[in-house]
């Protein structure tokens, strides 16, 4: 009852527009306090945010993201792009396929499928347009390709679950190479598709010559280098996820230094950005755990499973029930709030399902980035949107319709075969 | 008593806009150098590991204070930005002024509420202090970081209750000039 009262509180205050950390942090702290007793309830207040604040493991946060701000500072989304279309430019769709794996490169090591839509827009938009691409297929491309960089570590969103869920986040970020790479390639086929079924849309760019191409591909290598080092020497069990955060951070600042693109006052602006959007994370984190608690005392977790398992449905069943309402979620919230907000919900119940930690997580973190392309409300189609102003809303949502189908077939096949997420992790050892 | 003129108004408020200013560059030069402090100490200690098998010792105890640090000397700047992430859905349906009015409701809870972490964040604080808490291996006193997170917090409350005086005044100017 208390629970009921708490989620209604919660939403009521978010939908007026209190900082989501903080609302849940009130009413995790007022539902602690009404069940339990208002003296240990605030005690509650200045140890979880002190602990949080003084968790090695998340200092890979503010890493990560110094990372992903010094790369897309650094003018490295041209070069990327221009790498990518050496490989595909000649094909048909070449140009729409070169932004999906710039897309994807770019968004893995900066860390935010917002920022990599709004930042590639600029850079692979006026190429294709350049070419006769259509408007749709160019801005489809564009939105859905920055949802792929999520699942392919660093990942701030695998951190942040590994947290709340006592999953180990290295294993996480190995896990999610795989479904990562298994997304570039449902993408790649929606291009096809797409310039399959209306040839007009994407036709083939100029081939380049051998000399072109290779200086591309040079260009390219900085941040792909950068991707192996952090990927690579956790998977080699070289660094631990926080050391290749760090090691990462260094070697973004190095290739950013090569490039000439730091000024004094860039830089600082840079880090003190940084250290701004970790506070943001961090202040949801404090939230949701003191948001969590309030439940777990309440009950909720246990509550709801009883009742759940008690329906007697098919575990897939209640799978695809819990994914529909992530998808729902996705039009008010942005990934980490919905996932931090609703894990402490959630995650028991599909464990008492007998599903993996480490597969959950992978599944969850798709389903919330297919959350940010679907309509109503899609965030990285309104960026698109705001950024180039001449395209509708609907032209961008036809567009990445092909994308959403290759994104369903995706989490179908990573239901049926979890091989796909496990066997990286397992390796591991 | 002299009546304090217009132009004096001007000048105080100026001041206190300069005096904001300085504030906001000497916290932003805090969470620069913390987390450049943060990558130092991370790469000193992988690359002695590795190259000198000589890790940074202690090496995990400096980079939980510098992150300690960078998270709260970003979060008032965040506040006064407006970088919170919140739910923008129904506030932009509202009408203007009632967007408005749901802004200071909503700065003035955030404020309340920090202003209550901090306090709690104090008490922690002195309780650490009175066992004399250090960490494991460095012996670094804990006492003062977490004053540092106490006095962060207030300050972050004090930001958002600016933000909501500042909506205040905004509201109150659009009024007469309604009049």
């Amino acid at each position: 009852m208390i629970a009921a009262v708490g989620l209604v509180g919660l939403f009521a205050l978010l939908l007026i527009g209190v900082p989501i950390g903080i609302g849940m942090g009130i009413v995790g702290f007022l539902g602690f306090g009404t069940i339990v007793a208002m003296k240990p309830a605030a005690a509650m207040l200045g140890n979880i945010t002190y602990e949080t604040a003084m968790n090695y493991n998340l200092s890979v946060i503010p890493m990560f993201v110094l990372m992903g701000n010094l790369v897309s500072h650094s003018r490295l989304a041209s070069e990327m792009y221009d790498a990518s279309n050496a490989l595909f430019g000649r094909f048909k769709g070449g140009l729409a396929m070169a932004t999906i794996g710039a897309c994807a490169i770019f968004s893995a090591v900066c860390g935010s499928s917002v920022a990599t839509a709004s930042t590639m827009s600029k850079v692979a938009v006026p190429s294709m347009r350049r070419y006769n691409y259509s408007d749709r297929l160019a801005t489809g491309a564009v939105a859905a390709g920055g949802t792929l960089g999520m699942l392919i570590p660093p990942s701030v969103v695998m951190v942040l679950y590994g947290i709340m869920t006592q999953t180990s986040i290295a294993k996480l970020f190995i896990a999610g190479v795989l479904p990562g790479l298994l997304g570039v390639i449902c993408y790649l086929g929606a291009v096809r598709y797409a310039v399959w079924r209306r040839p007009e849309e994407g036709p083939a760019a100029d081939p380049m010559t051998r000399a072109e191409v290779l200086t591309a591909l040079r260009g390219g290598a900085g941040v792909t280098v950068l991707l192996v080092v952090v990927i690579g020497g956790i998977y080699a069990g070289v660094f631990t996820p926080s050391e290749a955060a760090g090691v990462g951070a260094f070697v973004a600042f190095l290739l950013a230094l090569v490039k000439r693109s730091l000024t004094w006052r860039g830089t600082y602006d840079i880090l003190v950005d940084s250290a701004k959007t970790t506070a943001t994370l961090f202040i949801i984190l404090i939230g949701a755990t003191l948001f969590a608690n309030f439940l777990d005392v309440a009950g909720l977790p246990t509550a709801l499973r009883d009742v759940l398992t008690g329906l007697g449905l098919n575990r897939y069943v209640l799978l695809a029930a819990i994914l529909l309402i992530y998808l729902v979620l996705g039009c008010f919230l942005e990934s980490i709030s919905m996932i931090l907000l609703t894990l402490p919900i959630f995650f028991p119940i599909v464990m008492s399902l007998g599903f993996d930690p480490i597969w959950f997580g992978v599944i969850l973190i798709v389903v919330t980035e297919i959350s940010m392309i679907t309509p109503p409300i899609g965030m990285n189609v309104f960026v698109l949107n705001v950024v180039l102003r001449d395209v509708s809303l609907q032209t961008i949502f036809r567009g990445v319709t092909p994308f959403i189908v290759a994104d369903v077939l995706r989490v179908l096949i990573l239901v049926a075969v979890p091989w796909i997420v496990l066997i990286l992790p397992s390796l591991m050892g | 008593m002299k009546a304090i003129s217009a132009s004096d108004k001007d000048r105080v408020s100026t001041l206190r806009g300069t005096g904001i200013r300085v504030a906001g560059i000497l916290i932003g030069m805090i969470a620069a150098l913390s987390l450049v402090a943060m990558t130092l100490i991370t790469v000193t200690d992988v690359a002695g590991r590795y190259l000198f098998s000589a890790p940074l010792r202690g090496a995990d105890e400096l980079t939980v204070i510098t992150l300690a640090v960078a998270v709260f000397s970003g979060l008032p700047l965040a506040i006064a930005q407006r970088g919170m992430i919140s739910v923008e859905v129904l506030s932009v349906l509202m009408p203007p002024a009632m967007q408005r009015a749901a802004r200071i409701f909503c700065d003035l809870v955030a404020g309340t509420f920090l202003a209550f972490c901090a306090w709690q964040i104090v008490q922690k604080a002195e309780k650490i202090a009175a066992y004399g808490d250090t960490t494991l291996f460095l012996r670094i006193p804990l006492a003062p970081l977490t004053w540092v997170i106490a006095v962060a917090t207030f300050v972050s409350a004090a930001a958002f209750i600016g933000l909501a005086l500042i909506g205040l005044a905004g509201f109150r100017r659009s009024a007469e000039a309604a009049e």
